[in-house]
């Protein structure tokens, strides 16, 4: 699921960027070191949207550098356990910056894998569906894996619904 | 625990799941339709029913596997009825610790990869399957093989298809890639594909599966698949008997009969292999083989002088900075090695000094990629301001072979004569049709699939089926001929050694003129004559090679007596390595080379430091017998150590009592006689076999029943009492108890089936024996 929500980072600046473009370059690393990160706890930072507040400075002792406290907003993804998504076949089926695993046994048995077509594929017994890379699917998240700073999912097609979007 | 569905009243009942199969979350099990229309009610056992106008759907509420149907399709079911079973999920296949089939957290309920432990698919390891998948995986995987009638060839990269170098060189040879692993500031790397690879893997592709085997880091046998567009997939888990592996080096497969050791490909000077194993130091070989660069960047920059500069400032800034490069270069060869040496570590941090002087330098190469030399001015500038390391124009030169330049596209074109994947294409082919053949052949009585570690040997001794060969000149006279290379090697060839020139000779391998063998051969017309060189020839390309290429011409003539390192056979590199391994790894750890995975497993020689020294002291014969027991195969179980000692402690007891050692007359001289000098200790006293020696002397016979173990008593009047162990000693043949290493197999030959009972001597008694013997020996010099 897609959020918007305040979230807050600290910027650590070099000695060397202290002039005009100063707040230019606090913002700038800012959308680097944020953007395209993933958080265990907001998911996926997709994009910040405005930047709220740049707070004071802080040089730290000894070495010059400048601690930069930064309020923004951004669009998360944070997915869930029981969500249905669209997702991209490929080794690992790929939702955005996510990616799920499905098992052979959460693919109806009704399709099966045929390693001789190129590119390799899944397809039912009459070729009616065929999955194979870069198809796009939709899926059902059964688990997740939440790390510090990853998420991965498992995903299933076992359900009404799912499985090629045509 | 099994959770069972009961259903409240008559409905026709339609199976959406089949015994046996996997059941996800959510899953539709059943549904089913009221037969006629009674007053009905939803009910929810265990499960959510869904409420439909007149179909309902059951659907599992956990994962597992469906372990019984009660009912059949459109089975008409009574109130009260059980219809099916399900256990819960075993998590046969885990990812990232969560089971890929019901989404289970295996973190949370501790049940860590019970079940799950193979990993499965090589470029993931995170993933992993059950053995019992695992199998039912290989088994639909070695079906799939023997449909399409394919093979599995596992590749290795460096130095067989590919060559790979750290070192700097020109960015702009043909078909050499450059790509950086770990990030803009690490260092590059440049591989040469080796000639015709691309063609091997086209032409094999529809024979083999191919697998990308290396010990290079995941990350580079990517980007190295990336340039050979192949995939590699998973392990074995149901044998290896469908593997062909090729590699330039074989002791990294402890020498598996279905290895073809191909020539190492070497392109690039100075450099080894790259991702050698760790243990198996990468050494660095310093050869004239490769292609020497340095000559070429210098002819480069001279000729670009005359070129490029007319003015003489520019010049002398150049030059100037010319040396700037000489200076930083020397600075960025260490990192280079600095890395490499970390580089099995993935750690690829550069020194703090050094760093500014590594990104410079890093640059420029970076640049180089890119450089395209078209535009002749442009250029110049641009070197200026780089700084100008090399090539501007590139330069003809003449390689060991010959060299061509090309100079519209400005790529260096260097041509490499090396052909050997057209040969080995040729082997793998050959391979692939006599497997199909001995597997249609088999298919008709057996159901048996046939083992590659057979049919690869089997092949190699059709090379040079029916030729007679006699040595000459080439095993020195000391070394038995059974024992020497060239032997080992025309024997895998299938080729008939004999001992003098006869009617059927064919070939006289000779390293000089003028031999009498050579002599003698003259009376038979129908000899021919050539340098060991064919002979390696034939070894390598797997096939009888012209012998007029291979004439024996002047007596100086230098020929290779021994095999180059590719030529060996499993075989024969086995009994080396056996050989080896006396001197080298007595106590020391053995990389052991598990056959169905592939891995590395480390192993300790049984053998305590104190056998080491004693082995030592005796005569070379005895050593050597002993040797055996420091097979890198043995393997002996602590259980069955503590035995032993056990044992021996009771021997020792009985023995202390009075006891008088037993010695023989005309019993071979197994140890030297300095341990005459303490009669009055037993040790020495059962050491000593001298024929002067006490010999009447009479042992304890309650120790015989342990002779066995202690292999000292000897009857002499009944030699059906001659202990294994004594033959041994005496080196007379003995029975092979078990021992049946899959290497035995292939060699047919009795010759080195005798060699390979001596040197492997797997047999658990034997090494007993051999064991106890030893510990005895220690324990009372103490």
């Amino acid at each position: 699921m897609f959020y918007h929500i305040a979230l807050e980072h600290e910027i650590l600046l070099h000695p060397r960027y202290f002039g005009p473009q100063l707040m230019e370059t606090v913002k700038q690393k800012l959308f680097t070191e944020v953007e395209g990160t993933c958080t265990g706890k907001y998911g996926f930072v997709i994009a910040v949207t405005t930047i709220d507040n740049i707070g004071a400075g802080i040089i730290q002792p000894g070495q010059g550098f400048v601690v930069y406290p930064v309020k923004y907003k951004a669009i998360v993804f944070r997915p869930f356990k029981g969500q249905v998504l669209d997702a991209v076949v490929g080794l690992f089926t790929e939702i955005g910056p996510l990616s799920c695993f499905i098992s052979r046994h959460s693919i109806p048995s009704d399709m099966q894998f045929d390693p001789n077509s190129t590119p390799p594929c899944y397809k039912t017994q009459d070729e009616d569906v065929v999955i194979q890379q870069d198809d796009e699917i939709r899926i059902k998240i059964v688990g997740l894996r939440v790390d510090a700073t990853d998420i991965f999912a498992i995903g299933t097609l076992m359900d009404d619904y799912l499985g090629l979007v045509s | 625990m099994v959770q069972s569905f009961r259903l409240p009243a008559a409905w026709r009942i339609k199976l959406k799941v089949k015994e046996g199969s996997h059941i996800t979350i959510g899953q539709i099990l059943f549904q089913f339709e009221p037969e006629e229309t009674p007053g009905f009610q939803k009910e929810s056992v265990n499960s959510h029913i869904s409420n439909g106008p007149s179909k309902h759907v059951v659907r599992a509420n956990s994962a597992g596997l469906l372990e019984k149907l009660h009912v059949n399709e459109g089975d008409i079911i009574n109130q009260g009825s059980l219809i099916l079973e399900y256990s819960n999920c075993s998590h046969p296949t885990v990812m990232k610790e969560m089971c890929a089939e019901c989404g289970a957290d295996l973190r949370e309920t501790n049940q860590r990869s019970q079940s799950a432990a193979v990993a499965m698919v090589h470029n993931i390891p995170e993933l992993m399957v059950s053995m019992k998948e695992a199998t039912q995986l290989g088994k639909a995987d070695e079906e799939r093989l023997l449909r399409d009638r394919k093979l599995v060839l596992l590749v290795d990269l460096d130095q067989t298809l590919i060559h790979t170098t750290n070192d700097e060189i020109p960015a702009n040879i043909e078909d050499v890639f450059h790509f950086q692993l770990h990030g803009p500031n690490s260092p590059w790397y440049h591989t040469r594909l080796r000639p015709f690879t691309k063609q091997l893997l086209c032409n094999i592709s529809s024979l083999y599966e191919l697998h990308i085997c290396t010990f290079g880091s995941r990350t580079y046998a990517h980007m190295i698949a990336n340039f050979l567009d192949e995939e590699g997939r998973a392990l074995f888990p149901c044998g290896d008997h469908m593997v062909v592996i090729i590699d330039d080096r074989e002791d990294v497969w402890n020498f598996a009969p279905n290895l073809i050791h191909v020539r190492p490909y070497h392109f690039f000077q100075h450099t080894g292999d790259i991702n050698a194993p760790p243990g198996l130091a990468k050494q660095e070989k310093d050869d004239k083989e490769g292609f020497d660069f340095t000559s070429l960047n210098s002819e480069g920059n001279s000729s670009e002088i005359i070129n490029g500069f007319s003015s003489k400032g520019p010049e002398k800034e150049k030059k100037s900075l010319e040396k700037v490069i000489s200076v930083e270069t020397p600075v960025e060869d260490d990192v280079c090695k600095y890395v490499e040496v970390k580089q099995d570590d993935d750690a690829m941090v550069a020194t703090s000094s050094s760093t500014d002087e590594i990104k410079e330098t890093k640059e420029i190469t970076t640049k180089q990629a890119t450089e395209k030399p078209q535009d002749n001015t442009n250029e110049v500038e641009e070197s200026i301001l780089e700084g100008n390391v090399e090539e501007k124009v590139p330069k003809q030169r003449e390689n060991k072979s010959t060299s061509l330049s090309d100079e519209e596209n400005g790529q260096i074109h260097i041509h490499d004569s090396d052909d050997y994947l057209l040969h080995l294409q040729d082997i793998l082919r050959t391979i692939h049709h006599a497997y199909y053949e001995l597997y249609d052949d088999n298919r008709e009585e057996t159901k048996a699939v046939p083992d590659m570690k057979i049919v690869l040997p089997y092949v190699r001794r059709k090379v040079l089926e029916e030729v007679h060969v006699v040595f000459s000149g080439v095993v020195p006279t000391n070394t038995p001929l059974e024992k020497s290379k060239p032997y080992l090697v025309a024997k895998s060839l299938g080729a008939i050694i004999m001992d003098r020139v006869s009617e059927n000779t064919t070939h006289i391998i000779a390293a000089r003129l003028g031999t009498a063998k050579l002599i003698e051969a003259k009376k038979y017309k129908h000899i021919r004559v050539v340098t060991p060189d064919w002979l390696w020839a034939c070894a390598e390309r797997w096939e009888r090679v012209e012998e007029r290429l291979y004439p024996l011409n002047s007596e100086f003539a230098i020929v290779r007596r021994k095999p180059p390192a590719h030529c060996t056979s499993p075989d024969v590199a086995f009994q080396l390595a056996i050989a080896a391994s006396v001197k080298e790894v007595h106590d020391a750890v053995v990389p052991y080379y598990d056959r169905v995975t592939g891995k590395r497993v480390f192993r300790q020689p049984k053998r305590s430091d104190k056998g080491k020294t004693l082995a030592t002291s005796r005569g070379s014969n005895t050593q050597k017998r002993f040797s055996e027991t420091v097979n890198p195969l043995l393997s002996l179980s602590v259980d069955e150590i503590a035995d032993m000692d056990r044992e021996v402690e009771d021997i020792l007891q009985d023995s202390d009592g009075g006891e008088t050692d037993e010695e023989q007359e005309g019993e071979p001289v197994d140890f030297p006689s300095e341990h005459k000098n303490d009669e009055g200790e037993i040790s020495s006293e059962r050491c000593k076999t001298d024929g002067d020696a006490s010999s009447s002397r009479k042992r304890k016979l309650e120790v015989e029943d342990h002779n066995l173990i202690i292999g000292g008593v000897i009857d002499k009047t009944n030699p059906e009492n001659d202990t294994l162990m004594v033959k041994f000693r005496r080196g007379e043949s003995i029975p092979v108890v078990d021992g049946d290493e899959p290497d035995d197999e292939d060699s047919n030959e009795p010759e080195i089936d005798e060699l390979e009972s001596d040197g492997e001597a797997e047999d658990s008694e034997l090494c007993l024996a051999g064991q106890a013997l030893e510990r005895e020996f220690l324990s009372e010099e103490d």
